[in-house]
């Protein structure tokens, strides 16, 4: 479903944000990307999603290259960075219509997915409301509701977990399985490396741009636990 | 005093990155300054622009009062339309509210602090329209100390009062705003209620010129209405010194009033305003579906609409071609007189009616500032599934839709009351969609690569930033080529035409085909 080839991203200023990363996201697997702040986790993501430039390598979804044809992968993708901005003088409702307009989901469709996620998420009697009244948490659950509403076949999210409530975060969690067991894949940064371990198929770990570890959750991990993995590779590369 | 200095240099930094013209995080020290010198240039412009005609048919008549009550009332009005919405967003609803009110400081000492970047920001303004005002009347009337002291005392003072009103409204607005769900529908009725109450004593002013009776009456009716304009202008007419004493106390008097009625419960205020919010229980029912254009395009009308500043700044062409429309049509006999006294062919009316409405088309397109106001929330568009050139096209679209009837207005209203013959109508109106779309397109060009996207505020955005400012020289400075080239030019009324419209449509051209070949590159490069 997702091809990084070879990706390095390096900022106008010189710092190189990302150094020849590869990595692949199956269909129906939950790929989790770990890393400290500034290791090069959004800079990947946004680059997946079409909102960043980059000169070197190459992203495909699904066959259709982000630089050279975006429209096509973009319509099948679905992101959400970490504390999504959302336009503020639309109400809810308003702006799920747009973002269903935008990826040309029918009326009818459009009716039968807000109703559910709206229901699921709690947040269906707030819709009529300006999105500038909502709670940090509601904007977050109104973002998950734009990206579930679009049926993407690639999910991409920045920190999802921020900002929720347990019972929203339990949620969120089936939801991405069900994405999954529907032939979806879920790419995911996290600092919750205790949802990372149980949730994931595959994990990459980040530092300093490079990928020091993927693979399957369970051979990352072994005998020992995810946090465990996580700070002895910190300690590794701080040694170095 | 330490906190309350530190506080101050806070507010007055953030108030100075705001004029930044880029965004972008290398900032250039010049930046910020050579921002607010354009700001108070544009300001000068426009002062000098309108002082002189009143000056030249006001002052040889001997009514430096008139002049006077004129320029106060503008600079005082346009203060207050640009200043009241951050009356309301800076005092009782800033983001940073929390935050101040955790530091160990007095509530007036915030309050203060808010009112005296307020205050900073008005000072530009209303010194952008009074000094030019003040050097225009110096040369036509005459010079004195007592004068340039006048002046200086006004300049200091009427920004005060302005951000007490400001802060008055400011407080109107938004306990107003926090009883329905349609947040900025009275920032809207206000703003839009200052600026006709600004064109409609202008109006009265100027066709009261003619008539001496009218002129007494008014004169009288104004200084009864609202004495402290008659205390300024007798003082700078040189007629009572005194006056502007009284004037510069008022203000001061109605500081401390403000303080002393707002600073004893200002953190109440605040946090009830911010408790307060509009709820409604959404049903949910069938939805309808739209085409991506249309939902692009009701984006943008909705930012367009419910956003008081970017509807005001951006829309008052609009207005000014309708009132300007309606002035043709109220009024045919003063312009048909006007065109008779300047021995001008209707070719040449049409060619000024169109200028009138380039003007009104280029100085502030709503497309200069849309891709700046899309800030925080440009992921959305840059992650969407849609290509950059059709989000340029439609922000363009939006600017010429929403100055479409504001053009029509003015040309129908013109065509009524000068009888062009069919063949110059058609030309003027060529010529003015044209120039509709050369300025829609030029301000997403300017905006693409002058874009404002880390702005505090919308605020920032659309009355500071590097291209709104841009827009505006060069829409001043088109305007000025080619009236300039009318005159310049040994061709024909009828050959300078055609050559406005292929010229305009030949730079279009060229402007469509950049966005063309290069928008998916700079769209997807801002950031």
């Amino acid at each position: 479903m997702l091809t990084i080839s070879h990706f390095s991203k390096t900022y106008p200023g010189g710092k190189q944000a990302v150094k020849d990363l590869s990595l692949s996201v199956q269909a129906g697997e939950i790929f989790g990307f770990i890393g400290h702040n500034g290791a090069g986790k959004s800079t990947t993501l946004r680059a997946v999603a079409g909102i960043l430039p980059f000169e070197e390598g190459e992203i495909t979804i699904d066959g259709n290259s982000i630089q050279k044809q975006p429209v096509a992968a973009k319509s099948i993708t679905a992101f959400l960075p970490d504390n999504p901005d959302l336009y503020e003088f639309m109400t809810g409702i308003r702006f799920l219509n747009f973002i269903c307009d935008l990826y040309n989901i029918s009326a009818q469709d459009r009716t039968q997915r807000i109703g559910y996620y709206g229901d699921l998420f709690e947040l269906t009697s707030a819709l009529g409301n300006a999105i500038g009244s909502y709670s940090h948490g509601m904007k977050q659950k109104l973002a998950l509701i734009s990206a579930f509403v679009r049926s993407p076949r690639l999910l991409i999210l920045d920190e999802p977990f921020v900002g929720l409530d347990p019972k929203a975060s339990h949620l969120l969690k089936e939801e991405l399985k069900k994405l999954c067991q529907q032939g979806g894949a879920v790419l995911f940064s996290t600092h919750v490396l205790e949802v990372a371990e149980k949730l994931c198929d595959r994990i990459g770990i980040i530092r300093q741009g490079q990928l020091v570890a993927c693979g399957n959750t369970a051979e990352i991990v072994g005998s020992s636990s995810l946090e465990e993995v996580f700070l002895e590779l910190e300690k590794e590369g701080e040694t170095k | 005093m330490k906190p309350f200095l530190a506080l101050c240099k806070v507010e007055m930094i953030s108030l100075l990155s705001a004029m930044n013209l880029l965004s972008g995080k290398k900032k250039k020290p010049f930046a910020a300054p050579l921002a607010a010198l354009i700001g108070i240039g544009i300001m000068a412009y426009i002062g000098t622009v309108y002082a002189l005609p009143m000056a030249q048919v006001m002052l040889p008549l001997l009514l430096g009062d008139l002049y006077w009550a004129q320029m106060v009332l503008i600079a005082f009005i346009l203060c207050l339309c640009f200043t009241f919405v951050a009356g309301s967003g800076m005092l009782f609803g800033g983001k940073d509210m929390d935050f101040l009110f955790s530091l160990p400081l007095p509530s007036h000492t915030i309050l203060l602090c808010k009112m005296i970047a307020l205050y900073a920001e008005n000072l530009l303004f209303s010194c952008g329209m009074l000094i030019p005002a003040g050097v225009i009347y110096v040369i036509h009337s005459y010079f004195s100390v007592n004068f340039v002291v006048s002046l200086i005392v006004l300049c200091l003072t009427l920004p005060l009062l302005a951000t007490i009103f400001s802060g008055i409204l400011g407080f109107v607005v938004s306990f107003l705003s926090s009883l329905t769900p349609y947040k900025n529908l009275f920032s809207i009725i206000l703003g839009a209620g200052g600026m006709a109450l600004m064109f409609w004593a202008i109006f009265t002013m100027q066709t009261s010129l003619s008539n001496e009776t009218q002129l007494l009456a008014m004169r009288q009716t104004l200084w009864n209405v609202v004495p402290m304009l008659e205390w300024i202008c007798l003082s700078l007419a040189g007629i009572q010194s005194m006056g502007i004493l009284w004037f510069a106390l008022v203000c001061v008097g109605s500081l401390i009033g403000f303080l002393a009625v707002f600073s004893p419960s200002y953190h109440s205020i605040v946090l009830r305003l911010a408790n307060r919010t509009y709820n409604r229980n959404f049903k949910m029912k069938a939805q309808n579906a739209a085409s991506i254009s249309m939902a692009l395009f009701k984006k943008e009308a909705g930012r367009f609409f419910s956003t008081p500043i970017y509807l005001m700044n951006c829309g008052t062409g609009v207005i000014m071609m309708v009132l300007a429309g309606g002035y043709l049509l109220v009024q045919p006999d003063t312009v048909l007189q006007i065109a008779q006294l300047l021995n001008i062919s209707p070719a040449q009316e049409a060619m000024l009616l169109a200028s009138v409405g380039g003007f009104c088309c280029w100085i502030a397109p709503p497309s200069v500032v849309s891709i700046s106001l899309e800030g925080k929330y440009l992921w959305l568009l840059q992650s969407a599934p849609v290509s950059a050139h059709r989000i340029l096209m439609i922000k363009t679209l939006f600017s010429f839709v929403v100055f479409l009837p504001g053009v029509l207005a003015l040309l129908l209203a013109g065509q009524i009351a000068l009888q062009f013959p069919l063949l110059v109508f058609v030309g003027c109106l060529v010529l003015s969609l044209v120039a509709l779309w050369f300025g829609s397109i030029l301000g997403t060009v300017i905006n693409l690569h002058m874009p404002r996207l880390d702005a505090p505020n919308d605020a920032v955005v659309i009355k500071q930033s590097g291209s709104a400012m841009v827009q505006c020289f060069v829409g001043m400075g088109l305007i000025t080529v080619l009236v300039g080239g009318w005159f310049m030019l040994p061709v024909s009324d009828t050959v300078y035409f055609i050559l406005c419209i292929v010229l305009l449509a030949i730079v279009s051209l060229g402007l469509h085909i950049h966005l063309a070949k290069n928008s998916e590159k700079l769209f997807t490069n801002l950031s």
